[in-house]
Formats: structure tokens, C-alpha cells, sequence
């Protein structure tokens, strides 16, 4: 409750799971998804008409503002243990915009949200454009569900790490993916797909401070199962935030949107 | 309804913010017996021993805060158009969890702290032990009532309620008497033989005038001013900045 730090393995005279706990995480990812979301998969194949991606680049602006920024930050104030926040608060700053600390370590790179605008402007989009968009119902009930689980009690500060876990493992490869594919496929300029290498790049910086840290907090069942849930979900999420741009790009259809 | 200034009442009448903020300033003065520089103050140690007991009284059950209301506030400023306020928010809060975390050389306020009472003598065996105990129970409910505040009042009033600590640090009696206290505690740290005097003045130097709060307090008056702009919003902040005088001054020794 309150402040109290969690206690660690020695506290609890349990062994830390080592490695093998986030490499289990892996393995069940393979299992459950071994594929990229189907409409990553065909921007990936170069299959997505100018008109596709512009309707993503609306539909995704929520993905950055508020849905990873509220869910992270959500995480980050559960978690009472310092060395993990300093972690969290530093991932928080990433999506926020790195300008914000400029004047202590001259970092100028924008919010996520930002780099994501300039990207959408890059396929002929106005901003208003973007910023009314109203996003799919499904896209805003995944964002609800992570919000409610982050900020709320269904998981733990070490779910939520695990949560962020899968963010990540996802973002590294997505995001990369979606980069080049931009580049070789559509003819997207080098300078409008900023957004790709800074998400894919803080992703892959992050990845091994979040293993490091699952290989040693979760040294109970009870803490084991309930993360690898965590984890589980926040796979679903991803995936399902992204489903109802495929329905509309193979159907034609729009799928339902928020009033 | 209480009166706020001649012809106006909070909560029914919308004040302007000078007003706004000249009887928030009347409210501290009247929990600050009367003087504008008494708020938080407190008489100085006689030994190092009798610091070593009120740091062991401060780690017992708490380690660290500040996620869970600088946190808070961060995280209730929702809505894009408040994304420049939100994220100063996020400034002040990597400022309180330490400039180290982005690449910066200043440590969290929880490090700075820890750093007074090792040099106090306090182990860190005993800080780890102390973290893990039960809070004590006057702590735990005025505690508590800060963090639910922070989840459920409207984001304005949340973030103008730091007025009370940090813009306390503007007035110039506060900013005299907080100075004063600086040289007063280095002599006293010279007396007791302190090994690192500035490391066990970290915090402190932290938290006085010139260190960080001075810009945090800043933002707060000018956010207050700006955004605590209804009746409404007013009278529910005159509520929470009450509490927080009550707690600050009180609260904590459980004499409330």
C-alpha cells in the first residue's frame, strides 16, 4: 500500500526465475501470434494503396496520444520500486518528447504524437485532418482496456512492466518493418519516417532493462502467471487495435467509429 | 459560504486572480500563526541523534512519493489541448525523480534524502528494514488522503494545489527564513563533526530558494491564476489547499 518498495526475492527467500521467465514470455507470443497484424502484413508486402495509409496514419494518431502515453504513465506511478521508475519515467519522456529535458542533456526530438503528425502531413493529410479523426470503436476500446488495466487494480506495477514488455518486443519489429517497407514500397521520403526509427530505436534500448527486470522480480508463481496474463493481453490489444483498419482496407467498408 | 475578499464568496462568485490568489496567501497566513514566514517552520535540531531519529521515522513505511502525486498530477491532465501543461508536469516530476534518469547529474529527492540520514548515521540495512515496516498510522491516513485527492479532484485544482509547498518558497519571508535555516544547519552539521556536509545538505539545497522549486512554483501560481477560473474550481481548491495546510503543518505528528 501507499509507497512500501515490493519485496524482492531475497525479502521473500525465493530464487529470481532468471532468463528463462522472459524467454518464456517469447515463446508464448510465438505461439499466440507468430504472424504481424494482418495489416501490417500487407503494408509490409507493399500492398496498401495511398489511401490506406492515410487512414491509418489518422486512425493511429490515437495509438500515440493518449493510448501509450496514458497506459505507460499510468504504470509508472503503480510501481514503488525506484530503480523501475527511473526506467518508466525515462520511457515516459521518449513518447512525451525528449525536448522537454533539452536544457539538461540537450535532447531536441519531439513527442511521439508529433513525429506522427509530420509523418501523416507527409502523405498529403492536413493535420485537422488527423487530429478529427474519430478513431474505430474497436482502436478506442483496446485503448480503454489498456487504460482501465494500467491505471486500475487488474495489474500489478510487475503486469504492467510485463505489459510494456510487449509494447516494446512488438514496437522494435513493427515499427522497423513499417519504416523500410515505407521507403522500398511507397516512396516515403527518408526525412518523414522519423516517427519509425525513434519508436523502433527506444524500443530496442528498452528491451533489455525490461528482460533484465523480469528475470528477477517475478520469483513467484502467483507473480509469474499474472504477468505472463499481462503480457498476453497486451499482445491482444495491440492486435486488436490494428484489426479494424484491415477489415476496412479488404472490404472496402468502414468499420464502426466513435460518436 | 465563506467570505474570500469584500463582497465575494467562494464557491458563489467568480474571483479574479489576483483575488484568487491574495486570499489563498490570507488562508496560509492564518495556519501560519499569523506570520507569513512560520509556514513548515520548525525549530533546529539539538544533536545529530535527535535527526537520525526523525530520519528513522521518515523511512519507516514510505520510500520515495513523488510518483504517487507529482505521478498523479501528470497523469490527470488529460485532453491534447493540455498537453504543454502535462508535460511540464512530466518536467517537474523527472526534476523529483532525479535529472539521472534522462542523463542529467542531479539524483532523485528520495536519493538526496537517503544521502542526509546516512551521514546522520543511519545504516542502509536499517533504511531497507525501516521501508518494508508498517507506515505509522497518523502518516498512513494523511497520506492517503493526498493520494485520493490527487486521483479524484479536477486536474486544475490537482495541480494548483502544490501552491502550498512550492509557491510557499516565493514569499520573501519564506525565502529569508529558508536561507537563514542553510547556514544555520551547515554550522550545526560543522558542529556534529558531519563527514560530508554537502552531501547531507543535498535536499535541503534542493528544496530552498535557487534550487528546484523556485521554477516549479512559479508554474504553479501561473497555472492556478490561469486555469482555477470558476466558482466552482475555486472553492473546491480553497477545500484541498486547507487540507494541505492542516497536513503540512500537523498533519504529519498526527495532532491534527
Amino acid at each position: 500500500m501507499l509507497t512500501h518498495p515490493p519485496y524482492n526475492p531475497e525479502d521473500l527467500g525465493e530464487q529470481p526465475p532468471g532468463p528463462d521467465f522472459p524467454r518464456l514470455l517469447q515463446a508464448q507470443r510465438q505461439e499466440r501470434y507468430p504472424d504481424p497484424p494482418p495489416f501490417y502484413q500487407l503494408l509490409f508486402d507493399g500492398k496498401l494503396k495511398s489511401a490506406d495509409l492515410q487512414l491509418w496514419a489518422k486512425n493511429h494518431y490515437f495509438y500515440w496520444e493518449p493510448m501509450l502515453q496514458f497506459s505507460t504513465g499510468a504504470i509508472y506511478i503503480k510501481s514503488n520500486d525506484e530503480a523501475t521508475r527511473a526506467r518508466l519515467i525515462r520511457k515516459q519522456v521518449c513518447i512525451e518528447g525528449r525536448q522537454i529535458v533539452g536544457d539538461i542533456v540537450g535532447w531536441d526530438t519531439p513527442a511521439y504524437e508529433e513525429l506522427w503528425l509530420r509523418f501523416g502531413e507527409s502523405l498529403g493529410l492536413k493535420r485537422e485532418e488527423i487530429l478529427d479523426w474519430k478513431v474505430f470503436t474497436r482502436s478506442y476500446f483496446a485503448h480503454s482496456t489498456l487504460a482501465m488495466c494500467s491505471r486500475s487494480w487488474e495489474w500489478t506495477w510487475l503486469d504492467g512492466v510485463a505489459a510494456v514488455y510487449a509494447y516494446d518486443l512488438t514496437a522494435r519489429e513493427w515499427m522497423r518493418q513499417a519504416g523500410e517497407a515505407l521507403k522500398q514500397h511507397y516512396a516515403v521520403a527518408d526525412q518523414h519516417l522519423e516517427v519509425f526509427k525513434v519508436v523502433s530505436s527506444d524500443s530496442t534500448e528498452d528491451v533489455p532493462w525490461e528482460e533484465e527486470l523480469l528475470s528477477y522480480w517475478p520469483c513467484t508463481k502467483e507473480r509469474q502467471l499474472t504477468a505472463a496474463r499481462a503480457f498476453r493481453y497486451r499482445l491482444d490489444i495491440e492486435y486488436q487495435y490494428l484489426l479494424p483498419l484491415h477489415v476496412a482496407v479488404t472490404t472496402g467498408t468502414l468499420p464502426f467509429q466513435v460518436p | 459560504m465563506a467570505k474570500a475578499v469584500e463582497g465575494k464568496e467562494w464557491g458563489k462568485d467568480q474571483l479574479t486572480p489576483d483575488e484568487l490568489m491574495e486570499s489563498l496567501e490570507e488562508i496560509r497566513t492564518e495556519y501560519s500563526g499569523g506570520s507569513r514566514a512560520d509556514f513548515r517552520a520548525a525549530a533546529l535540531p539539538t544533536s545529530k541523534e535527535q535527526v537520525a531519529a526523525a530520519k528513522r521515522r521518515s523511512h519507516t513505511g514510505v520510500s520515495g512519493g513523488n510518483h504517487r502525486f507529482e505521478g498523479e498530477r501528470y497523469l490527470r491532465i488529460e485532453g491534447i489541448e493540455n498537453k504543454e501543461i502535462r508535460r511540464f508536469a512530466l518536467r517537474k516530476l523527472v526534476d523529483e525523480e532525479g535529472q539521472t534518469t534522462v542523463g542529467g547529474t542531479v539524483p532523485a529527492h528520495p536519493t538526496l534524502q537517503r544521502w542526509n540520514s546516512l551521514e546522520m548515521g543511519v545504516t542502509e540495512e536499517e533504511i531497507h528494514d525501516l521501508e518494508r515496516q508498517d507506515a505509522i498510522p497518523s502518516s498512513i491516513v494523511s497520506t492517503g488522503w493526498y493520494h485520493w485527492m490527487h486521483r479524484t479532484a479536477p486536474w486544475q485544482v490537482v495541480a494548483a494545489s502544490a501552491l502550498v509547498g512550492e509557491a510557499s518558497k516565493l514569499i520573501p519571508e519564506v525565502k529569508e527564513r529558508m536561507i537563514r535555516e542553510l547556514d544555520q544547519t551547515r554550522e550545526l552539521y560543522q558542529e556534529w563533526g558531519i563527514k560530508d556536509i554537502d552531501r547531507a545538505m543535498a535536499q535541503q539545497i534542493e528544496h530552498s530558494p535557487g534550487g528546484v522549486d523556485d521554477e516549479h512554483g512559479l508554474y504553479d501560481v501561473n497555472l492556478t491564476r490561469e486555469y482555477v477560473n470558476t466558482p466552482e474550481l475555486q472553492e473546491e481548491l480553497r477545500k484541498v489547499y486547507i487540507y494541505r495546510l492542516q497536513r503540512e503543518t500537523r498533519g504529519q505528528r498526527g495532532t491534527l
